[in-house]
């Protein structure tokens, strides 16, 4: 086991500025003890290289626009370029159940939609990545 | 405190907002706070299912292509006047809104406009404090 503690990177993809929900989940992940690197908007490249400069273990996507699929595919297939492809995925935001399969298929580890418990979201990547780092 | 351009400037703006919302979660996630559908009469299944709105997947490609043929087609050599103008108007510290109209009304885009000011100015990252 290391010490090293888990590092996330928390962005939003595309140009929408609900940032309401990503504070509040990375408020919660800093105070659960990871180490949140809050990115803000960033184009999908920005997101890979910040990913591969910060050598993250988490990447956090909050979507709160329609466009979320493609988003979340240039997002996963930039990362995969930057050779970033083993990093966990999660997506949060207005995402659409019917939509919930074909998102995991991508490479989205969790998908939380508005309402889920903090602590929920928290437990999910400790969980995650203790079993990365076992 | 110095006026609400110092106060976003220095942080102050987003640290209540941070807050406010960090503190707003505590208490609807604690019960202190109602959110009926949230915290409180939460249903378990949708009663009915509702239609969802699909964007065109090929919207991207056409306004790029919207984008290209309007550069191709506007008369660049006044639009270039009009976004050296607004260049000199920022660096002068007068209102912007007249050049502004002016370079709109030579087709200027949105990103010009606003390469004018990213410019002049260094892009502004908001201070989202953690």
């Amino acid at each position: 086991m290391s010490e090293k503690k888990v590092k996330v990177l928390m962005a939003k993809p595309g140009l929408e500025g609900h940032w309401r929900g990503m504070v509040v989940v990375s408020s919660a992940l800093r105070d659960a003890g990871f180490e949140v690197i809050y990115g803000g908007n960033m184009m999908p490249t920005e997101i890979a290289t910040t990913a591969v400069q910060e050598d993250v273990d988490v990447v956090g996507l909050s979507i709160l626009s329609a466009n979320y699929m493609l988003l979340v595919s240039q997002t996963i297939k930039e990362l995969k370029n930057h050779g970033k492809g083993d990093v966990l995925v999660l997506l949060g935001g207005i995402i659409y159940e019917e939509d919930f399969p074909a998102l995991e298929r991508m490479g989205v580890a969790g998908i939380f939609i508005p309402g889920t418990p903090l602590q929920d979201i928290v437990e999910f990547v400790r969980q995650k990545t203790s079993q990365r780092v076992a | 405190m110095g006026g609400l351009a110092e106060a976003i400037s220095s942080g102050w703006v987003h640290r209540e907002y941070r807050d406010a919302i960090v503190e707003h979660e505590r208490k609807v996630s604690s019960g202190e706070t109602t959110v009926v559908g949230v915290n409180k009469f939460r249903l378990e299944k949708e009663p009915y299912k509702v239609p969802i709105f699909r964007p065109n997947s090929k919207s991207p490609e056409i306004q790029i292509e919207k984008l290209k043929r309007l550069k191709k087609e506007r008369d660049n050599d006044k639009l270039a006047q009009a976004l050296q103008k607004l260049e000199e108007v920022t660096r002068s510290e007068e209102n912007v809104m007249p050049a502004v109209m002016e370079a709109v009304k030579a087709c200027a885009t949105v990103g010009e406009t606003s390469n004018v000011w990213r410019t002049v100015y260094e892009a502004w990252s908001p201070p989202m404090i953690l």
